[in-house]
């Protein structure tokens, strides 16, 4: 009853307070950016030096994109692989008859372009006519995909990260900072209302907007390409997260202009992994122990499935533990910094 | 009822204490009044009552439970008018008091009923941003009152009010008075302490100075006197003479006898008077 009636008052407030609105143009615009303004396929302009079999090699290179080097021998190509940390390489041979390849990385490559790399040469083999189409592939390192990368899907995915997290995370600091501010959270307190409640409530308000928004935004986009079973928890948990943290981080300040510091911090801070999606290169090891780093990778294994569900896995449990530690740490100083 | 035993707070956690060693008791049904110019510790006093601050060091007891012990169960029987109204504006005046009925675990007031007795029926589904400051302050008013409380504390309930709501208001809290209910009342207008409370009690630097009746302070600490306007053959003039001196009860039988006395008032000390003598500070101020 208690909470049915905060939870109640929370979406009336967020409702007049036009965060509902806010969410809805914000989640339209996604959807005209991603109809209208991104490109279907992005070029990862990485050189790939190809060498082997020169007859597979001629037809390779004849089939791909003119970023192709062709080199003498495997040593060339991993020589002028090691002056440039962003190619990659691939060696054709004959084994039996049939063509044989293999894809040569630097063994430092974030996961997505190692899929890029794969889905291009691919593509390339399949454009090369029926008996390169039959050969058999062989991964120095990665994982296949089973169908194609759109890079717009890439840019949703970063735009469903926004959603939940990032703007849970900013919607959670305005509303605590208006009950602040306009005196109710201290009428409340002199209420039987638990904190927890009075916290929670705005928590499911956010994640109902949230889940709103992703379904809005997957919905006019790509409806039938993802898994929304797991993307509803992504979500959930990832609004959980962000809303959690920001009432840690309000429960030490009285009003928001003081509070603006530290939780634009944490904003950029979570939205660095990011820059991985569309720069691979980026990927320092404190980015990935940033809880959006995994959200974000499953994320994107909601729309290319790749049977890695440990990913997903532990982007809703990494969240979801970060959340509920916030949620109580913020519970506990905001009752005692109500009453000092 | 209400018991309150050498009670101190520090906000530094030191030796700089808000209040310090302020010890009084409230029966049931009494309006207690908490008097004191701003500064002197009667807001941090009613926190502490009200569990908005920590209880550091002292003993408050209601109906010989320890504050400590008391949990939900206070909530539940306290109502809190704050002296600055704290509302939610962009939710109607019914919405916010319906939204707090549901807060509590007790028999709650009709929120419409409240609305009317404060005079906001006819906007109680106007948005509370919408609001005077003056009908905003009623609001809060009466989101106090929406558990019917059995303790009630009122921090400056009339502030800022014109005076017929002024009325209307403290006609409420008698009414809630005469029903049983305890009431502190955090002010520094003398005035609606005097008219309300059954006793008060002054506070200063964090410390109680006097507590008693309003009659009875006014008693120990006026002079009695009386202001005397009169005409004799056609001049006017004006005096004011002591009750207690016999020379000026000598003087004042013979205004009477021999002048035409066109106004006369008795000129017993004030609270206000009262406070200026015991602190040599102003209530007010």
């Amino acid at each position: 009853m208690r909470l049915r009636g905060l939870f109640v008052k929370d979406v009336a407030l967020m409702w007049r307070n036009r965060l509902f609105a806010i969410e809805a143009l914000i989640a339209a615009l996604m959807v005209l950016v991603y109809h209208f303004a991104l490109p279907e396929t992005f070029d990862t302009a990485s050189t790939l030096y190809a060498t082997g079999d020169d007859a597979l090699v001629q037809a390779f290179a004849q089939a791909g994109s003119p970023g192709i080097v062709v080199t003498e021998t495997r040593e060339a190509l991993e020589e002028a692989m090691r002056g440039d940390p962003t190619s990659y390489g691939i060696v054709l041979t004959m084994q039996d008859g049939r063509p044989a390849v293999e894809l040569v990385f630097h063994g430092n490559e974030p996961e997505r372009i190692v899929e890029t790399a794969m889905l291009e040469v691919s593509a390339m083999l399949d454009g090369g006519g029926r008996e390169t189409a039959e050969a058999q592939i062989r991964y120095v390192y990665g994982h296949p995909l089973d169908h194609k990368l759109p890079f717009r899907v890439t840019v949703l995915v970063a735009l469903l990260l926004t959603e939940p997290v990032l703007l849970g995370f900013f919607f959670a600091a305005t509303m605590i900072f208006s009950e602040k501010e306009e005196g109710t959270a201290r009428a409340y307190s002199v209420t039987p209302g638990s904190i927890t409640a009075f916290l929670g409530s705005k928590i499911l308000a956010i994640m109902l907007l949230s889940v709103l928004s992703a379904v809005i935004m997957t919905g006019l986009t790509v409806p039938g390409s993802v898994h929304w079973g797991w993307l509803a928890a992504i979500v959930v948990t990832g609004s959980f997260m962000g809303s959690a943290l920001a009432m840690l981080l309000s429960a030490f300040f009285d009003r928001l202009s003081a509070a603006m510091m530290p939780l634009s911090v944490v904003l950029v801070l979570m939205t660095l992994p990011m820059a991985a999606l569309f720069a691979p290169s980026i990927s320092p090891i404190f980015m990935r122990l940033l809880p959006t780093w995994h959200q974000m990778f499953a994320l994107r294994e909601c729309f290319f499935p790749t049977g890695r569900t440990g990913v997903i896995g532990l982007g809703i449990l990494y969240p979801l533990a970060i959340g509920v530690a916030a949620y109580a740490a913020a519970s506990g100083i905001f009752v005692r910094r109500l009453k000092d | 009822m209400i018991t309150v035993s050498q009670l101190y707070h520090s906000y530094t956690r030191d030796e700089r204490y808000s209040v310090r060693d302020v010890s009084f008791e409230i029966g049931r049904g009494e309006i207690f009044g908490f008097l004191g110019p701003s500064g002197a510790g009667k807001s941090t006093t009613q926190n502490i009552l009200t569990g908005l601050l920590v209880l550091q060091k002292g003993e408050v007891s209601i109906d010989g439970v320890p504050l400590r012990n008391m949990g939900s169960r206070l909530f539940n029987r306290m109502g809190v008018c704050f002296e600055r109204a704290n509302n939610y504006r962009k939710l109607t005046g019914y919405e916010n008091l319906r939204f707090f009925a549901q807060m509590y675990s007790v028999p709650t007031e009709d929120p419409m009923k409240l609305l009317d007795s404060v005079g906001l029926g006819e906007a109680a589904h106007r948005r509370a941003g919408q609001y005077s400051k003056g009908m905003f302050h009623r609001l809060n008013f009466a989101r106090s009152m929406i558990n019917r409380p059995d303790i009630w504390f009122l921090d400056e309930p009339t502030a800022g009010l014109d005076p017929a709501t002024a009325d209307r208001i403290k006609g409420i809290i008698r009414a809630r008075q005469q029903a049983g209910a305890t009431v502190f009342l955090t002010t520094h207008d003398m005035h609606i302490a005097d008219e309300l409370c059954d006793r008060v009690a002054f506070i200063d630097e964090g410390r109680l100075v006097a507590m008693d009746t309003p009659r009875a302070l006014k008693l120990r600490y006026g002079d009695r006197n009386v202001c005397v306007e009169y005409v004799r053959d056609g001049q006017p003039g004006r005096e004011t003479l002591s009750l207690s001196e016999d020379k000026d009860k000598v003087r004042l039988r013979e205004i009477l006898e021999t002048a035409t006395v066109e106004t006369m008032h008795s000129q017993e000390a004030t609270l206000d008077r009262i406070f200026i003598e015991l602190t040599g500070k102003e209530l007010g101020s």
